[in-house]
């Protein structure tokens, strides 16, 4: 522990400030917990790890600094001076070779004030069972109530009713827009370099903004500015490598992590082989994801820190013969950075400014070329932003809490375009760009929020302001916030909030399929921002010390929610604009979500269970009547456990069950003839068949449930530390639904010569799709 | 741990290959059952002296098709006073060549509004019917043609015509736009005894138009370009059209049609196109299909039009 005693004007009031950090690594504790022993008032560190704490000046205080998973440490401090900086290293409880389960380490669930949010530490995720082994932080998070996913292997998140589009994901502080892989089976983040991941459902606090649903924010690690570490492991699919340390002890860290698949290294070969003598081939087929962070304490004061991801999806293939060259390929991905200044003014004052870029791109190609002759053509569409924005973080005395700040971002939207190169001997050349040409607009916001404590009543109340211009519109709103916490007694409470918000940017999707050809496109003059307004209602409790338990209700309306209209494609005609192609209406989602999580000792996990309605109505769709939201799920059950026989074995297993899709289904048909307009000159007959329901989204999909198992097995090197992961996903292999398609009937008869003709009959059948069957998979992961 | 991989390397194969398609199956999805009921379209526009139909019954979509023959009555009122009387069987629809939809009315269709109501029976399965009133003539006017007079998205010299609809105040008036020419249909000659003698006459054509008004749907091949007054209610709407009249010879004479709908008629048509393009797309946004038949299933369209010669 390094202590500095600042000369300060003597007042009635002592403030302790500084930085919670980890003893080994240096990484900043995000919402450790400081009290003072003798008055039970404390504070809670920032996402820096930065706490300040004013208290009654006495003769003596007595200081309690704890965290989740770490050993607490105490501290007394005779005749304190008016300001105190306490800079504190806590060892991790691994570390400290005992497990010490204490009843205040970190701030507990009852304590709390905001309400509808989870914390799952990054070493938990890591151990829920995965699909081929690829520990991922969506899928996770899928487990979680109100949380749903799509559907087999997507990880978009369904938040309460919302819609992908709706969630708010911040990697450091930088919104992300696509966050999949492989068309959605796998998400963008590598757990290794993460530091910690906070989803909020609810009672948003003021300085969230900008999306309806849900904020997820992600913050890698900072790197160790002590020593160097690292870790990685082998998979079936993937690998990856994770590097951190100092450059300079103590003042500047590095970090490094990387991940790529390699299908492609095993099927080139393959490819080249059966492609024959004289052909080149060309495969790609794989993603990958970078990151980077660099952090540097310029001195007690200052911290800068430069962070860094690039990933993408590499879909390519090229064969070249004799004389002939064809191929195709799609790539998409995201880059973001982020350049973040930490400035403490005061021990009650503290300024973090930002800096951030984000890119989204995907483009589609073909290319044909036949000696002179030669075709390409290349779809792309993506979005590009750049941004900043200030945040004050402002600790007067133990009784509030401030935050205010402001931010602003600039867009550059690319709906979808295509370029064509034609050039054909016998044919006009030809070279164009068909689509939708950019769009550019301009976000801003401000907001204002206090924590304020009333004794047994804690209040969070807040207000955010928005502005959008585009397209010659400038839109507005005011969005109050409000969050409640009764103390009812020491290991309970009540909780309520009220949230409203707007946002600006739309997700066009197909809702049957989550594709990278998805677009994000943003509020224009026709199509206005989208609104919601939240209330809930819980209680929060912990019992014996371990385990955290939750129970709230919640009730969401959402105005100008966007959908396709029927019939329309993701795959958007270019000779018209996609605001032909949409229509908006209301949304209206409500339920109950009850959660009990352990965090510590042999056996960790979750369960979670959710009840809820989700309802949809456009004028345009259906008639104008409501119908049920296609991941409308009545009943969403979660079930994780984590259990370890000994320090070298453990077991994880993860049971889901929710109720099915609801889909359209055509339940009637007949025949009809084409309308002529009156044109009695043709004696054209044009007989048509139509298929349709009455009712959209009637029917429902085969319910969802799905086990998944892992064991590891663990064991100290001197090196460090290595793992062997065995797990199965789906280990009894239902056949979840992936998609649900309507034909006709495959009918064999048999004939008169005694044999079986096949063929397809008049009747239609119902048939589903499935995509993930029974997978077992082994990785290998170490860590030094 | 070889060993271990083998053996689960061993179960997956094993376990794919069972069954003849792992990934899909065939579900039991309990579809209400279907009370099959009359399906009937009838198209009616002002001006012509016929009027389109076709009789048939509707299926569930998991009822086996029988190929019976029913037969059917249909009677059209204006204003409750008996235009036409038709009996026929379905069965008279699977022969194209025979155009059985067109039925020769009386007189033509007149274009002052009145209430045209349909009614068709087919013993043993029911009765349908429906009613709409003859929306008023539109009035429109052609404020610009210039052949050659735009630029199309594709950078082609198309042609260019600006036309003006006045709506009437009141809410609920839908439109179409359809642009064509009037051609040589068929030329028809005869030899009585060494005189050769030709017949010619004329056809109306379509012509694909497009527009970059983003407040118009499609309606198909026929109707075209539809609107609907929400956005200009009793105000006068230009529209600005784009189309390519190469294909007309010399002497035909381009003209544009404007429909007045009513607002079922308009509705089905929105969403018939729908569910046309979505058609074999596995991609696309399902789609109900409209139909405004009591006791039944189709369409019951009654149009107005006003045509306005271009040259």
């Amino acid at each position: 522990m390094s202590a500095c005693l600042w000369a300060g004007v003597l007042t009635g009031q002592t403030t302790v400030s500084g930085y919670l950090t980890d003893a080994a690594s240096g990484e900043a504790l995000l919402a450790a917990n400081v009290m003072e022993l003798r008055t039970g008032q404390g504070a809670v560190a920032n996402e820096y790890g930065f706490y300040s704490l004013t208290l009654p000046r006495r003769d003596s205080l007595r200081l309690r600094f704890s965290y989740i998973g770490y050993g607490s440490r105490d501290t007394l401090i005779l005749q304190p001076p008016a300001t105190l900086a306490i800079d504190l290293g806590l060892q991790s409880a691994a570390e400290l070779e005992t497990v010490v389960v204490t009843s205040n380490q970190g701030e507990r669930i009852e304590q709390r004030t905001q309400m509808s949010t989870v914390e799952i530490p990054v070493a938990q995720i890591k151990r829920v069972p995965a699909l081929l082994g690829e520990v991922d932080v969506l899928k996770t998070l899928q487990l979680l109530p109100g949380v749903q996913s799509g559907g087999e292997g997507a990880t978009g998140l369904y938040v309460r009713g919302g819609s992908p589009d709706q969630n708010l994901v911040l990697l450091d502080g930088v919104p992300i827009y696509n966050v999949s892989h492989l068309l959605g089976v796998f998400s963008i983040f590598n757990a290794d370099a993460l530091r910690n991941v906070t989803l909020t459902k609810g009672g948003f606090p003021a300085r969230y903004g900008g999306r309806l649903s849900s904020v997820l924010s992600i913050n890698m690690k900072e790197g160790n500015l002590n020593e160097w570490e690292g870790e990685g492991s082998l998979g079936l699919i993937s690998s990856k490598l994770t590097l951190s340390g100092p450059l300079r002890k103590g003042r500047t860290s590095v970090l490094l992590s990387g991940r790529r698949t390699y299908a492609d290294l095993i099927a080139a070969p393959l490819l080249k082989r059966t492609a024959g003598p004289g052909t080149e081939t060309d495969l790609g087929l794989y993603f990958y994801d970078l990151n980077a962070k660099l952090q540097h304490k310029v001195n007690d004061r200052h911290r800068l820190f430069l962070s860094f991801y690039n990933g993408s999806d590499v879909f390519r293939t090229e064969i070249s013969e004799e004389t002939e060259t064809y191929g195709g390929g799609t790539n998409w991905g995201n880059l973001i950075s982020a350049a973040r200044w930490n400035w403490q003014v005061g021990p009650k004052l503290f300024v973090n400014t930002t800096a951030t870029y984000s890119r989204y791109r995907i483009e589609i190609n073909s290319l044909s070329a036949n000696g002179e002759d030669e075709f390409r053509a290349r779809y792309f569409s993506g979005i590009n932003d750049l941004g900043g924005k200030m945040d004050f973080d402002y600790v007067p005395n133990p009784n509030h809490y401030l935050r205010f700040g402001t931010g602003f971002t600039h867009h550059t939207y690319h709906p979808g375009a295509v370029s064509l190169l034609n050039r054909a001997e016998d044919a006009v050349d030809l070279d164009t760009l068909i689509g939708s040409s950019s769009t550019s607009a301009a976000e801003v916001y401000a907001y204002l929020e206090d924590d304020i404590s009333l004794g047994a009543l804690k209040v969070n109340v807040g207000l955010h302001l928005s502005g959008f211009a585009v397209d010659g519109e400038f839109y507005s709103s005011l969005q109050p916030r409000l969050g409640l916490r009764y103390l009812v007694r020491d290991d309970w409470s009540v909780k309520a909030s009220y949230s409203r918000m707007q946002q600006y940017i739309n997700l066009l999707a197909s809702e049957s399929l989550s594709l990278p050809t998805d677009l994000w496109v943003p509020t224009t003059a026709q199509v206005r921002p989208q609104q919601s307004w939240q209330v809930a209602v819980g209680a929060a409790k912990t019992y014996r010390s371990a385990y955290e338990v939750s129970l709230e209700a919640f009730y969401k309306k959402m105005n100008n929610v966007l959908s396709f209209r029927e019939g329309a494609s993701f795959l958007l005609g270019l000779e018209s604009d996609w605001q032909t192609k949409v229509t908006q209406g209301r949304g209206e989602a409500y339920g109950a979500e009850f959660f009990v999580q352990k965090k510590e000792g042999r056996l960790t996990g979750w369960v979670g269970y959710t009840l809820s309605w989700n309802n949809r109505q456009f004028e345009e769709l259906n008639g104008g009547r409501a119908f049920p939201f296609r991941y409308d799920r009545r009943h969403d059950l979660s079930v994780v456990g984590n259990y370890d026989f000994s320090e070298r074995i453990g077991l994880s297993g993860a049971f889901v069950y929710g109720t099915g899709n609801a889909v359209t289904l055509p339940i009637y048909t007949y025949t009809t003839v084409n309308p002529q307009a009156g044109t009695h000159w043709s004696n054209n007959y044009y007989p048509d068949r139509i298929e349709t329901s009455t009712e959209k989204n009637s029917f429902r999909m085969t319910n969802y449930h799905r086990l998944d198992l892992s064991v590891s097995f663990r064991k100290k090197k001197r090196w460090g530390e290595r793992s062997w992961v065995i797990s199965v996903y789906n280990a009894y292999w239902h056949r979840n639904p992936y998609y649900m398609e309507v034909g006709p009937e495959w009918v064999c008869t048999e004939d008169s010569n005694g044999g079986t003709s096949c063929g397809y009959g008049d009747r239609l059948v119902v048939s589903e799709v499935s995509i993930l069957p029974i997978i077992p998979s082994v990785a290998y992961t170490f860590k030094f | 741990m070889s060993r271990l991989s083998a053996v689960l390397t061993m179960t997956l194969l094993v376990i794919s290959a069972c069954g003849d398609d792992p990934f899909r199956q065939v579900v039991d999805i309990e579809l209400p059952n279907h009370d099959p009921a009359p399906a009937i379209s009838v198209e009616l526009v002002a001006g012509d002296s016929i009027v389109r139909h076709s009789v048939a019954r509707s299926y569930g979509t998991q009822d086996e098709r029988t190929e019976e023959e029913l037969h059917y009555e249909m009677v059209l009122y204006r204003d409750d006073a008996e235009v036409l009387r038709h009996g026929g069987t379905t069965q008279d629809f699977t022969d194209p060549s025979t155009n059985p939809s067109n039925l020769v009315l009386p007189a033509p269709v007149d274009s002052m509004p009145a209430r045209y109501r349909i009614e068709v029976n087919i013993p043993g399965l029911g009765s349908a019917s429906s009613e709409e009133m003859m929306p008023t003539r539109p009035n429109a006017r052609v404020v610009r043609f210039e052949r050659e007079g735009a630029l199309s998205p594709d950078g082609e010299r198309v042609d260019a015509l600006s036309l003006e609809i006045s709506d009437p105040p009141g809410p609920g008036n839908y439109y179409a736009v359809a642009v064509g020419y009037r051609g040589l249909g068929a030329t028809r000659c005869f030899n009585n005894q060494g005189v050769i003698t030709c017949d010619s006459t004329y056809a109306d054509f379509s012509l694909i138009a497009q527009t970059p008004n983003p407040l118009v749907r499609d309606l198909g091949y026929a109707y075209a370009m539809g609107l609907s007054d929400a956005s200009f209610d009793g105000q006068d709407y230009q529209l600005e059209v784009q189309f390519s009249s190469a294909e007309a010879s010399e002497n035909a004479s381009l003209f544009v049609e404007v429909f007045s709908l009513t607002e079922a008629a308009f509705r089905y048509l929105v969403s018939k196109e729908a569910f046309d393009r979505a058609r074999g797309n596995p991609f696309a946004e399902p789609v109900t299909v409209t139909n405004n038949i009591d006791g039944g299933y189709g369409y019951f369209i009654v149009a107005n039009r006003r045509r306005l010669m271009l040259e």
